[in-house]
């Protein structure tokens, strides 16, 4: 899974902005979301919910929930493509 | 993306001193000669590589940047200028691609449309060609700028045309707005002719005259779209030392596009991130743009809400926190225009 190539990103002060290339929108992520989002490229879905855990203090279930929901969506969306 | 939300962005980045934008000078060399040109030479010394930009690009993603704009000189005589563009897109940043359009062929214009650049701006220089090609001092450029925006819209890329104003084309303002419209593309009109970035005034003998910028005020005022600045105390005035960089052709980086003052060093010698964060040459920029916002609530009247840039200023008299006498004349041109759509007078 890697973030799809036509979309630019960035995280500013905690939150992240993406910007689709195609579609020509932009797109707020909350602080939790830009957390995900910034690791999508280099660690793996339980990797990912591991850290969000620890980083915002929540149990690990819930991570795993939150993380896989917001993955889900991203795949609906075309934001996240099969590496 | 929309007004609302690059003011957003803005401001988180301003608290952050990230550079939000970054502007890359891919060469001086280019194959027009524009009258008021702000480059002071048209051949590169000693021109960075692939390579060195491909640092200074890594360095942007880290320091936060998400937004690139390449410019030059002509970028596109640089060899290396797509290296360039695709080392940006595959960091996940935006680019914006300045060009005079004369070397935009079909399959520049496949390459461009395939890295998805936000826009690529091009300047028209007059509603007619005699006029542009005396600008460029280039015969026959307007008719190559045309082709080179035909073969971007053959190719769907997003494109923006854009005017500096300058007494030699200011009496076709009317025109180039009309045709502009009459092709469908996004235009944008700058009024604002800068020193030569080693100090030079020679451009400055192009400025528009005082009928040029009541027109071009009048225009702004009947789209309601006369620039006006926020300030609040203790603000900063723009982004200065703070949201913005610059890297020239030969790796000096400066606080802001317009700021040639001192640079903060050159990526050859210390890499751009350590550049950008302790930087004094930064810091003091960062500075002047607290230190003008102050100085132009403080003064008060049309300059207390319309923009200003401490580098023009810098330039013109010195004095980067107050208002010179050219921003100033400005400012009233574009108040006596507000005030006369809002009276229709």
């Amino acid at each position: 899974m890697r973030i799809a190539p036509d979309l630019a990103w960035q995280v500013v002060d905690g939150e992240g902005v993406i910007v689709d290339l195609a579609g020509r929108r932009m797109f707020g992520l909350s602080p939790s979301a830009a957390f995900i989002w910034a690791r999508i490229d280099t660690a793996s879905e339980s990797e990912i919910a591991g850290e969000l855990a620890r980083a915002f203090d929540v149990d690990e279930s819930r991570a795993q929930a939150d993380v896989r929901g917001f993955l889900g969506l991203l795949r609906e969306r075309g934001f996240v493509v099969a590496s | 993306m929309s007004q609302r939300a690059s003011a957003f962005l803005q401001e988180r980045a301003l608290r952050r001193a990230q550079p939000l934008s970054a502007l890359l000078e891919l060469t001086y060399a280019c194959n027009w000669r524009c009258v008021f040109c702000y480059n002071p030479r048209h051949h590169d010394k000693r021109r960075l590589d692939g390579d060195e930009w491909r640092a200074v690009i890594d360095d942007l993603r880290e320091l936060g940047t998400l937004n690139v704009t390449l410019t030059g000189g002509e970028p596109l005589t640089n060899p290396q200028a797509f290296e360039v563009m695709a080392a940006v897109r595959s960091r996940a940043m935006t680019f914006r691609l300045f060009t005079n359009g004369s070397l935009v062929t079909d399959d520049v214009a496949r390459r461009l449309a395939e890295l998805r650049p936000v826009a690529v701006e091009l300047s028209l220089h007059g509603a007619r060609a005699e006029t542009h090609d005396r600008t460029t001092a280039t015969p026959g450029s307007f008719d190559a700028l045309w082709r080179g925006v035909a073969a971007l819209k053959r190719h769907a890329v997003p494109t923006i045309l854009k005017t500096p104003l300058t007494r030699i084309n200011e009496h076709e303002l009317d025109e180039m707005v009309a045709l502009t419209e009459r092709e469908g593309i996004p235009y944008n009109l700058d009024a604002m002719l800068t020193h030569r970035d080693d100090g030079d005034p020679g451009p400055l003998q192009f400025s528009m005259t005082r009928e040029g910028f009541a027109r071009y005020y009048a225009l702004l005022a009947r789209r309601n779209q006369i620039p006006t600045s926020h300030r609040t105390p203790g603000g900063v005035n723009c982004g200065l030392g703070r949201t913005t960089l610059a890297v020239d052709p030969e790796g000096f980086v400066y606080p802001c596009p317009q700021w040639r003052k001192s640079s903060l060093g050159n990526v050859r010698e210390t890499r751009l991130l350590h550049l950008w964060k302790s930087s004094a040459v930064r810091l003091e920029a960062a500075e002047v743009a607290n230190k003008a916002n102050d100085a132009l609530l403080a003064a008060g009247g049309p300059m207390a809400r319309f923009p200003f840039c401490p580098a023009v200023a810098q330039e013109r008299t010195g004095d980067p926190v107050h208002a010179d006498p050219l921003h100033l004349a400005e400012a009233e041109a574009a108040e006596r225009a507000r005030l006369g759509a809002a009276t229709g007078t």
